[in-house]
């Protein structure tokens, strides 16, 4: 954590991750004193190569916003084998629609590289959700918005063998 | 069929007793209690003659000795007098210690009797009843009961026998006279009676409406979370409200005609000395009396009021103790389906081949939730029971695990059938994990050994005794720990636990453990942990905790008493701190109230906060003192305050603050002056950090780091636990710490406990019984990935063609290794295979684990 505070000695922790969170999609559209606490709330968590941060069936009950290092998305392929289905890197934020509700993760999610993350839980979340309502909607809003480019981007990159798998924004 | 409960004898039933709630309210007064009863006869006849000596004496002393003037005789007669009082009000005190020994005893025996009926009352009758309406019934409704019983005798002789005999000494001083004021009495006994089925009818009502009352009570608080939830304040209220209300109005009316019937009474009996007066003073004049002989007949008369109002009193309490008692026992009156006797010899182990044939249970209005279900098991087979809810599952096992009593077809189990196996066979052989199982307040041992401690055969007279004997060895508690995945759990209790001060073996072990720990792991650990440094300021510990780095050997000095402790304000004085830490204190209010202000007080939102929830009025307060006022203007104890928030700033956890290079440094400068100067004032009064030293007041993890954990995420508290494990092992005291976690307090229904846990702690307390059936009722659905592959893993290996394993299974993917699979649906087995032949035939488990084609 030395590291973190020595950048920037005079600025707070808490105002560093309103920052980070200002500058992202899904959190930008929020009330001020909303974003306030949710980065007074947002934890730090360093990991090491190899460290499993949640695998197929847990529930993953937290979202991610990578500060740096390096996250991978992977699935059980044949005999067992992990294969990788897509990288998260410095930026990257995953994970919102964990902090949304309840749902059995479907890949295991391991670091690559040392990799550092302010992380946020769905339990915090939820207590924002309650005093701030109108949040609901503003995060509603950025999942479906971020499925539809999602799909829309399957659609111009998937070839048409791939077609039949489409489709998960008319469910 | 009356339970048969022999530990202390207490309860001694036979078959030929009837049920509990069948008992008369005067069988509790006298079962069991009859020597104490006859000694209370005696002792009433004494006190009825010592309480007509008086009235004697009291004539013979106006008659003989004043109007005579015969001093020896007025001695001799005054010395009987007081011989007779004295010995009334000690015959009194006997009397009352009997009456409560009495009565204390029934209210024991019922306690003890109703509380058993019970716990051994069907499943059915506890889904619509409320738990305070059981505390209610129990604590409060029988102790009327209990108090009659102890007057139950005594009160109505002694009074009767006390009427009697003063009504037969008035006879004897005028019998015109004395019929004349006894007349009333026949009248009252017609009224009385009247008031008091009155009463009876409020009070009935009155027992209804608390019993609802408290139910309703129980309700809300044990639903307290979806309240809140749902701001369902308002329905809560007004349900509460209108019981409350009605129980108001029969109260008034129950007490209008109590009081009704103690008035009328007393009107009665004071109309005493008035027929005494007008028609005594009539004969006195025409000398048909003797002076002497009025003022002993009103004395005598008088004294007819206390047994009379007592007896009316006792009428009362009779019918108000008969009416809460009846009332009780009628709505416990059920008899257990499965009545358990504690075995007087370990139950027989069957063997554990199960056969269940054209099952049928039908509910007690006619719904069948089971239409003939038929299965056989092998020894050892397990089956796993899949299908929409509300198909039979759970009652299927629940019946086969005799939880139930089916309503036709047979279950057998090692070929006998399920009915008539005792309920202490059924749970020697069968052990039931339910999906939420119930843990109870205690230790992690405790609950560990509360199946096994169950079944132990009940020889001797004493729990104490069957705790000691036959407790499974820790090695064998250890297995069973590790094998339902609670192990680590259990170690890390230990680990957050204190080490007794005068074991110095433990602590040089834990010395020990440090110094690895920090050569081993130091490098790996340091994202997780922080370590005390002496030159280095603390980020997870508190401004004061940088200061003293030590923990104090004074209560007086703790950490949370430091900001208003004089001594330690000089030491701040002199290190130049105080200045510094007031701008900090204003600093932190300013940042909590701009980002916590107004909004509701959650806990969660106030867990990084430097100023806890109900202080922040006190900080805006203050605030806007400030802003007009200097700073020297603000009262003492706000100042404590702002210094308490200060002292109090950790900078890794209210991060809306900076931790300043300068600040920081002179902390750094008084943390090396603290110690000189506590030399000074008050040497020992603390213990500083030293890595050789063991910190009596920190646990023993937090001994092991020297420093602070960092992070609270799953993956770090995983990776301590493999370091601290793999250093316990090399040190050989992984079992002492396990069995110092072991002693962990789960708290109330084990709310200390994470919901995995619980359940794996279930799990683990049907293992140790070692059954050879198991039933599972979606018992690992509150367990993580890990967990739940762990007993899967169990299930296959361990238990494969050993226990007979039925599960109901709701998530599908972990069925496949199972040997037989049943898929219900509205009460009937559709379809029962094996995994492999089912999804070859593509039917309903087919279509329920890859979705309909």
């Amino acid at each position: 954590m030395s590291s973190f505070t020595e950048e920037n000695d005079q600025v707070p922790q808490m105002q560093k991750n309103l920052k980070l969170l200002k500058g992202l999609p899904f959190f930008s559209p929020f009330p001020v004193q909303a974003l306030k606490i949710l980065a007074l709330l947002t934890t730090r968590g360093d990991f090491l190569p190899g460290d499993l941060l949640y695998e197929e069936g847990d529930d993953p009950h937290r979202a991610y916003l990578i500060l740096y290092g390096r996250l991978a998305l992977t699935a059980k392929g044949e005999d067992n084998d992990p294969v990788t289905i897509q990288q998260f890197r410095d930026g990257d934020f995953l994970g919102s629609l964990s902090l949304l509700g309840s749902m059995p993760a479907l890949f295991n999610l391991t670091s690559e590289t040392e990799t550092s993350v302010l992380t946020l839980s769905r339990r915090q979340f939820s207590k924002i959700l309650k005093q701030f309502p109108e949040v609901l909607s503003i995060a509603l809003a950025a999942s479906l918005k971020e499925i539809n480019h999602w799909e829309r981007k399957n659609i111009s990159e998937a070839g048409p063998c791939c077609f039949s798998r489409l489709g998960i924004t008319a469910l | 069929m009356a339970p048969r409960h022999n530990r202390k004898g207490e309860i001694e039933e036979d078959k030929t007793t009837p049920l509990v709630t069948k008992r008369s309210l005067f069988y509790w007064a006298f079962h069991g209690n009859l020597k104490l009863q006859i000694i209370l006869l005696f002792v009433i006849i004494f006190i009825v003659f010592s309480r007509v000596l008086p009235l004697e004496m009291q004539k013979r002393i106006v008659n003989e000795a004043i109007a005579l003037r015969d001093v020896h005789s007025l001695i001799l007669y005054c010395g009987i007098y007081l011989l007779a009082v004295t010995t009334t009000s000690l015959l009194k005190l006997i009397i009352n210690y009997l009456q409560a020994l009495i009565g204390e005893r029934s209210m024991l025996a019922m306690r003890k009797g109703l509380y058993h009926h019970i716990l051994n009352m069907p499943l059915g009758f506890f889904r619509n009843t409320q738990p305070g309406m059981v505390v209610s019934s129990l604590m409060t409704e029988l102790s009327a009961a209990g108090t009659f019983a102890g007057q139950a005798f005594a009160v109505p002789v002694t009074n009767v026998l006390t009427l009697i005999a003063f009504a037969g000494y008035l006879i004897t001083l005028h019998p015109r006279l004395a019929m004349t004021t006894l007349l009333i009495y026949p009248i009252a006994i017609f009224v009385v009676p009247l008031l008091q089925k009155g009463a009876n009818t409020a009070n009935k009502r009155r027992v209804d409406l608390s019993r609802e009352t408290s139910s309703q009570i129980a309700e809300s608080i044990s639903g307290i979370q979806e309240v809140q939830v749902h701001g369902a304040y308002q329905q809560e209220d007004s349900k509460f409200d209108t019981l409350v209300e009605k129980l108001k109005e029969t109260r008034i009316r129950w007490s209008l005609f109590r009081f009704g019937i103690k008035t009328t009474n007393n009107y009665f009996v004071s109309l005493g000395p008035f027929i005494v007066f007008i028609y005594g003073g009539y004969l006195v004049m025409h000398g048909e009396l003797a002076l002497g002989s009025m003022v002993a007949f009103l004395s005598a008369q008088e004294k007819l009021y206390d047994p009379w109002k007592e007896l009316i009193t006792f009428y009362q309490t009779y019918q108000d103790a008969s009416v809460r008692y009846t009332r009780t026992m009628e709505y416990f009156d059920t008899p257990p389906e499965f009545p358990f006797e504690i075995p007087l010899t370990t139950p027989q182990k069957l063997s554990n081949e199960i056969e269940v044939n054209d099952l049928v249970f039908q509910t007690s209005d006619g719904h069948s939730l089971l239409k003939g279900v038929s299965l056989s098991l092998s020894g050892g087979e397990h089956l796993a029971i899949v299908g929409f809810s509300g198909s039979g599952k759970s009652t299927l096992i629940q019946c086969i695990g005799k939880m139930y009593q089916y309503t036709g077809g047979s279950i057998t189990i090692g070929g006998r059938e399920v009915s008539s196996l005792s309920k202490a066979e059924v749970i020697e052989n069968v052990g039931y994990i339910s999906q939420n199982p119930f843990i109870f307040t205690g230790s992690i041992e405790e609950n560990l050994l509360y199946a096994h401690h169950a079944m132990l055969p009940a020889s001797s007279d004493n729990q104490q005794s069957t705790e000691n004997k036959e407790k499974p060895d820790l090695d064998r508690m250890i297995l069973v720990l590790q094998q339902a995945g609670l192990f680590v759990d259990v170690l890390r209790f230990g680990l957050d636990s204190f080490v007794n001060p005068d074991d110095q073996k433990m602590i040089d072990t834990i010395i020990r453990i440090r110094m690895s720990f920090r050569e081993n792991f130091g490098d790996r650990m340091r994202n997780y942990v922080e370590f005390f440094d002496q030159h280095s300021y603390h980020l997870n510990s508190s401004v004061s905790g940088n200061i003293v780095f030590g923990t104090a050997t004074n209560k007086n000095f703790g950490h949370h008493l430091l900001p208003e402790n004089v001594q330690f304000k000089n030491f701040l004085q002199m290190a130049d701190l105080l200045q510094p830490l007031f701008n900090l204190g204003v600093e932190l209010a300013e940042q909590a109230v701009d980002i916590l202000g107004g909004v509701d007080t959650l806990d969660i939102f106030f867990e990084n906060s430097p100023v806890p929830a109900d202080k922040l009025e006190e900080c805006q307060r203050i605030l806007n003192h400030l802003k007009k006022k200097p700073p020297s203007s603000l009262p003492p104890k706000e100042q404590v305050f702002l210094l308490s928030l200060a002292l109090n700033f950790t900078p890794a956890i209210h991060t809306m603050t900076p931790l300043r290079e300068d600040f920081k440094g002179i902390i750094l400068s008084a943390r090396d002056k603290f110690p000189q100067w506590c030399d000074k004032v008050a040497p020992g009064l603390f213990l500083f950090y030293d890595e050789k030293n063991y910190t009596h007041s920190q646990s023993i993890l937090n001994n092991i780091f020297f420093g602070k954990i960092k992070s609270d995420l799953a993956h770090a508290q995983e990776k301590i636990n493999q370091a601290i494990i793999h250093l316990l092992i090399e040190e050989d005291c992984m079992e002492q710490i396990a069995s110092i976690g072991m002693h962990f307090q789960v708290g109330s229904t084990g709310d200390r406990l994470s919901g995995g846990q619980r359940q794996k702690l279930a799990i683990a307390r049907v293992l140790i019984k070692q059954p050879g059936v198991i039933i599972m009722d979606e018992a690992t659905s509150a367990l993580d990935n890990k967990s739940q592959t762990r007993i899967q893993r169990l299930i296959e290996t361990r238990w494969k063609k050993k226990r007979t394993v039925i599960a109901v299974i709701h998530r599908l993917d972990t069925i496949s290794t199972f040997d037989k699979i049943a898929v219900m649906k509205a009460g009937k087995i559709v379809e029962w295979g094996t995994y492999s032949d089912l999804i070859d035939k593509k039917g309903i488990l087919y279509e329920l684990i890859y979705g309909r084609k």
